[in-house]
């Protein structure tokens, strides 16, 4: 997509290890994922948030994977077309379906790609992409809300509402007693349905803007502004997506918001303010049956689907004919929004949110017990696996339910190959040149475990470091390249005072990754 | 069974997208002849499976 840049990161749930808790499982997959170096290559510096040596590390395909808040998370290459990002998240998926079973613990530890685990919990799914203007000024902001709100229309994974918030999930507009939803138009359907809802994150949203993520109130737009490139790049970071299995929902989810951000970018000014952002965004949610409205700044209200095509609207003014994935995303979400609006249910394998209502509902017709049968829940966190074996949303993919844009071939070269035409393309080059040259090999991890921080005195031995590494400049002014022999990083990486900087997220550094990592033998035994 | 298409079926190119009604997806509908994919007993009996063989749910960290 012309003038873009986007990537992903998904935080897996982990379940089923005997004995062992998610975030000890996920320890297990990490170590086993950098442990024979056949994805990519361990980092040794400790990192900002509390990220300790061995972490996680950076992947032959350009992504990162690495531990945060208990859960293995696994960042997506920087991606500059629809097809290399979906091929992208299918890569990470299939790294850990692959080590599970290099481990022989397929039938013990399962990762699902998802918001919620049915216990009051969340956990995330972000989004970035690259600007030349501040995400944090007032018009991005106000511009972004009303198009993030209304997004889970088409993006929204779909979920049975955790129990802890089924009370505020009973809301029906027509028929049904308490905790009673009404059928989606076109179902047919006169079986109440339990509660569910279109977003896994709009009901733990409880502001509209923050510069945190999570303490202090989950944002709907997070300011985080950290662009990881040159002066003149700046970083949209998106945390009210859901995980989608879709690919089709990950595409379109992508590059709608690709083109809203460049809208903005370019000062059009979104006509539409609504008067609750948080209050929006969790009344859609809770209503799968269409219909949606929202109140608007101005003291009236209108169709959550005309909200979007008012951007929907300018950006093909903007940008019809521009560039494939445009065109593709153009073309795409206007057909959503008229199929939404005239009859969801038809969107089946293509929204996950419908798919998975239509699964349930199934069923729950079929189930002595209805909707109120256990497995139900289940059947919802199975749409998520990523082992094959045991994924409802393979299965329905195999039968012919749920169309990819990808093929197999193309998802399994994105766990070892990095879009050409980014910085990952280089970065991916060094890191395999590294991992060949076994630089890991070098790292003294009987003194890093022995905690970094503040001024410290080993044997003979007499340097500073530091509690967290910013960059390789800390490893360079503290002299500390002896225990920590590289550092790897999104915008440069670093082997012993050589460094090589990728500023410009859109070039692929070839020629410079060539030279560099020809280099790695000689500088790793200096 | 032949793979869905990749794209819903498009209105024509959308320059005035406000515009409405446009075509609505048809490509699910079922063809004559074409059993329901959601009666077929094969996909009942494997998602029977799946649900017994996957793990029960599990409390997970809370994440960012």
């Amino acid at each position: 997509m012309d003038g873009a840049l986007f990537g992903t990161e998904t935080e897996y749930a982990c379940a089923g290890a005997a004995g062992q808790s998610p975030a000890e499982a996920a320890i297990r997959v990490k170590d086993g994922v950098f442990a024979g170096r056949k994805f990519g290559l361990i980092e040794p510096a400790p990192r900002e948030w509390g990220e300790v040596p061995g972490n996680g590390g950076f992947l032959f395909n350009g992504g990162r994977l690495y531990l945060d808040s208990g859960h293995l998370e696994y960042a997506t290459p920087e991606c500059r077309t629809l097809e290399d990002v979906v091929a992208a998240e299918r890569g990470g998926d299939q790294i850990l379906v692959q080590t599970v079973a290099d481990l022989g613990l397929q039938s013990e530890i399962f990762f699902i790609k998802n918001n919620t685990d049915h216990f009051g919990h969340t956990y995330g799914y972000h989004e970035n992409y690259c600007l030349r203007v501040s995400p944090r000024s007032r018009d991005m902001v106000q511009g972004l809300l009303p198009f993030l709100v209304t997004r889970q229309l088409f993006a929204g994974a779909g979920m049975i509402a955790p129990a802890p918030l089924r009370g505020r999930a009973t809301g029906s507009r027509s028929g049904g007693g308490p905790g009673v939803l009404p059928a989606l138009p076109g179902s047919g359907s006169t079986v109440p349905v339990t509660p569910f809802q279109l977003s896994q994150r709009a009901a733990f949203v409880s502001v509209d803007v923050s510069h945190r993520v999570r303490f202090g109130g989950r944002p709907i737009l997070n300011l985080r502004d950290e662009p990881l490139a040159g002066g003149r790049f700046r970083r949209l970071h998106i945390i009210i997506g859901d995980a989608n299995r879709s690919e089709y929902a990950t595409a379109l989810k992508l590059g709608t918001t690709a083109l809203v951000a460049q809208l903005l970018e370019l000062g059009w000014d979104c006509d539409v303010e609504l008067e609750h952002p948080v209050q929006a965004i969790k009344d859609i949610s809770r209503n799968p049956h269409g219909n949606w409205t929202v109140r608007t700044a101005r003291g009236g209200s209108m169709p959550a689907i005309e909200v979007q095509r008012a951007y929907l609207l300018e950006a093909t003014r903007r940008f019809l004919g521009r560039d494939k994935d445009t065109d593709w995303t153009l073309r795409q979400w206007a057909t959503i929004l008229n199929g939404l609006e005239m009859d969801p249910l038809r969107l089946a394998g293509y929204v996950d949110w419908v798919t998975k209502y239509q699964q349930l509902s199934q069923f729950a017709e079929k189930s002595p017990r209805g909707w109120d049968d256990p497995a139900l829940i289940k059947l919802d966190l199975a749409y998520h696996h990523v082992n094959p074996a045991v994924s409802l949303y393979t299965l329905l993919r195999k039968q012919g339910v749920i169309p990819s844009l990808v093929d197999d071939e193309r998802a399994e070269r994105a766990m070892q190959q990095p879009p050409a035409d980014s910085r990952a393309a280089g970065r991916g080059h060094v890191v395999r040149a590294m991992a060949e040259a076994r630089a890991d090999d070098a790292i003294r991890w009987e003194v890093l475990a022995r905690r970094l921080g503040e001024r410290a005195v080993w044997g003979d031995e007499r340097f500073v470091v530091y509690e967290y590494v910013d960059d390789w400049r800390d490893i360079r002014d503290t002299g500390a390249w002896h225990i920590i022999p590289y550092l790897i990083d999104w915008g440069a990486v670093a082997v012993k005072d050589h460094v090589l900087e990728f500023p410009d997220p859109f070039r692929d550094y070839a020629e410079e990754a060539e030279r560099f990592g020809k280099s790695i033998p000689s500088l790793l035994r200096r | 069974m032949p793979a869905m298409p990749t794209e819903l079926a498009a209105p024509e190119a959308p320059t005035k997208p406000a515009e409405t009604p446009v075509e609505v997806p048809s490509r699910q509908d079922p063809q004559p002849g074409e059993p329901d994919k959601q009666d077929d007993p094969d996909i009942d009996e494997q998602i029977k499976r799946i649900i017994r063989e996957i793990p029960d749910p599990t409390p997970q960290p809370g994440g960012q």
